[in-house]
C-alpha cells in the first residue's frame, strides 16, 4: 500500500469507529450490534488484497483493543485474519457484490468465534456472546453492499492502470 | 483462493507473534494503561461531537424529508414547519434532561453525596460482549478509577478508565461485574452479578436467608463492595427453588434502564456513614401479600 491509499484506509477506520461507538453501537436492535469497522477492513482486503487487509485489520484491531475493556491484541489478531483471507480470494469473487455478502457473513462468524476462543482460553467471561452474534451477522451483511462498492470504488481512484490488483 | 505470497506469508507469522506477545503483556498486568488512555483522549471527542450532532434523533431523520420537493412557497413553509418542529424536539430533550438533571441531584442529596454530572457519549466499541459506556467527564474534572457510577434510577456502575476529557465506565450488567449488595430493610447480604442482556442474578452469602419476589437490593456497605453503600441496584423478580424454602439464586431486574442511558452521575465523594434504607425506591404499590419469615 502506498501513502494515498493507506491514509485513506486508515482515515476511514477512524471515522468508522467512531460511527461504531457513536451511533451504530446504541441503535435500539436486536441481538449483537453492527460491525461496521469489520465490514471496513474486510471490505479493504476484498479490494486491495491480502496485505492491505492484513495492515488494516491488524491497525484497525489494535485501535478498537485499545479502547475496549478487554486484553489488547485479540481483536488485532481476529481483524488482521479476517482481512487477509479476504484478500487471498480468487479476484473473480472479490468483485462480486453478491459473493461480498457472502464472504462478510462467513468472515463475521469466524471473528467472532476465533474472539470468544481466545477470550475463553483467557478465562474471561463472555455471557449471552453467541445469541447476539447472529444478529451481528444480519447487519453485516446489511451493510456490505454499501460498504464493499464504495471501498472497491474509492480502490480503483487510486490505482487506475492496475485491474485486479 | 490465492496461496499467500512469501512477504505475506511473513506478515501473518509477524501479526501471530505480535498479538500473542500483546495479548499475553495485556493479560498479565496494567502495562498498557498508558496507552489505552492516549486512545481514549484521541478518539472520544469526536465521539462526543458526533453524539451531539445526531443527539436529536428526530431531527436528524425528520430533516430528510424535505429532499426533492419543489415549489418556492411549499419549500419555504416546510422549511418553517421543520424548524419550528425542531425547536419543539430542542426544548424537549433538554427539558428530559433538565428532569433527568433535577432527579439525580435529588438522589444524591438524599445519599449525601457529591456527583458529577456526565453525558455519555458512547457504547464500548467492543465487539457486543463488554458492557461499558463512554461519559464526557475525565481526569480534569476529578474522576478516578473504582469510582461508582449512577443515575436518577440508581448504581450505573464504576470507572474504569480515565483519560484527560473521558472515561470508560463498566456497567453493572457487565457479565464480569458482581456487586455486593444487602437486602434494603435487613443485613443480609449477597452478590448480584451481571449477565449482559439478561437481569442480574443475586446469590445471598447466607444460603438459608430466605429471598422474596419484590426484594429491593441496595449496593453493600463499604468494605465488601468497591461502590457507594446504599444506592438502589434493583428488585427481585423471580426466585429459583419453592416459595418460601431457602433460595441459591434469584433474578433481578436493576433499576436502571441500561439501554436508554443518557446523564449520568460520577460520585465524587461519598458520604461517612451508610445512608442505609434512605434512598431505596418505594415498593410497588401492589404487591401480592406474602408472610415474612
Amino acid at each position: 500500500m502506498r501513502a494515498g491509499p493507506g491514509a485513506a484506509a486508515a482515515l476511514a477506520i477512524l471515522v468508522a469507529m467512531v460511527l461504531q461507538a457513536a451511533v451504530l453501537s446504541r441503535l435500539p436492535l436486536p441481538g449483537g450490534p453492527p460491525n461496521l469497522v469489520l465490514v471496513l477492513v474486510i471490505a479493504i482486503g476484498l479490494a486491495g488484497g491480502g496485505s492491505a487487509g492484513l495492515a488494516a485489520g491488524f491497525g484497525a484491531g489494535l485501535l478498537t483493543d485499545l479502547l475496549s475493556d478487554h486484553p489488547v491484541g485479540v481483536l488485532a489478531l481476529c481483524f488482521g485474519l479476517a482481512g487477509l483471507l479476504a484478500g487471498l480470494l480468487d479476484a473473480d469473487v472479490r468483485r462480486s457484490v453478491l459473493l461480498s455478502v457472502v464472504v462478510v457473513a462467513v468472515l463475521t462468524a469466524a471473528v467472532y468465534l476465533t474472539y470468544l476462543g481466545v477470550m475463553g482460553l483467557l478465562g474471561q467471561p463472555v455471557a449471552d456472546g453467541v445469541a447476539g452474534v447472529l444478529g451481528t451477522i444480519a447487519y453485516d451483511v446489511v451493510l456490505t453492499p454499501f460498504v464493499v462498492p464504495l471501498v472497491m470504488a474509492v480502490t480503483r481512484r487510486f490505482a487506475p492502470a492496475r485491474r485486479g490488483l | 483462493m490465492m496461496a499467500p505470497s512469501r512477504g505475506q506469508r511473513r506478515a501473518v507469522i509477524l501479526l501471530l507473534l505480535l498479538s500473542v506477545v500483546l495479548i499475553t503483556l495485556d493479560h498479565r498486568g496494567e502495562g498498557f494503561r498508558g496507552v489505552r488512555s492516549a486512545a481514549h483522549t484521541v478518539v472520544d471527542p469526536a465521539q462526543a461531537g458526533v453524539t451531539t450532532l445526531v443527539a436529536p434523533v428526530g431531527r436528524f431523520f425528520g430533516g430528510l424529508g424535505d429532499l426533492g420537493d419543489s415549489g418556492q412557497k411549499i419549500d419555504a413553509l416546510q422549511k418553517e414547519n421543520a424548524e419550528l418542529r425542531r425547536q419543539l424536539r430542542e426544548s424537549e430533550l433538554s427539558s428530559t434532561r433538565s428532569e433527568e438533571l433535577r432527579k439525580l441531584e435529588l438522589l444524591s442529596g438524599q445519599g449525601g453525596f457529591t456527583v458529577l454530572p456526565a453525558v455519555v457519549t458512547g457504547l464500548g466499541p467492543s465487539i457486543g460482549f463488554e458492557w461499558t459506556i463512554t461519559v464526557d467527564a475525565g481526569r480534569r474534572d476529578g474522576l478516578q478509577p473504582d469510582q461508582t457510577v449512577i443515575d436518577s434510577d440508581g448504581l450505573v456502575g464504576r470507572v474504569k478508565q480515565v483519560s484527560e476529557s473521558s472515561a470508560v465506565v463498566v456497567l453493572a450488567v457487565d457479565p464480569g461485574s458482581a456487586v455486593g449488595v444487602r437486602v434494603a430493610g435487613g443485613n443480609a447480604l449477597g452478590v448480584a452479578a451481571g449477565n449482559g442482556l439478561g437481569p442480574l442474578t443475586y446469590t445471598p452469602l447466607d444460603p438459608t436467608t430466605r429471598v422474596q419476589v419484590g426484594d429491593r437490593l441496595l449496593t453493600g456497605p463499604y468494605g465488601g463492595s468497591t461502590y457507594v453503600a446504599g444506592l438502589p441496584v434493583g428488585e427481585v423478580t423471580n426466585v429459583s427453588g419453592d416459595p418460601g424454602a431457602p433460595a441459591r439464586e434469584a433474578t433481578v431486574a436493576p433499576y436502571v434502564s441500561f439501554a436508554s442511558l443518557d446523564l449520568v452521575g460520577i460520585v465524587l465523594a461519598a458520604p461517612r456513614a451508610d445512608p442505609r434504607d434512605r434512598l431505596a425506591p418505594s415498593p410497588p404499590a401492589a404487591t401480592t401479600p406474602e408472610h415474612t419469615p
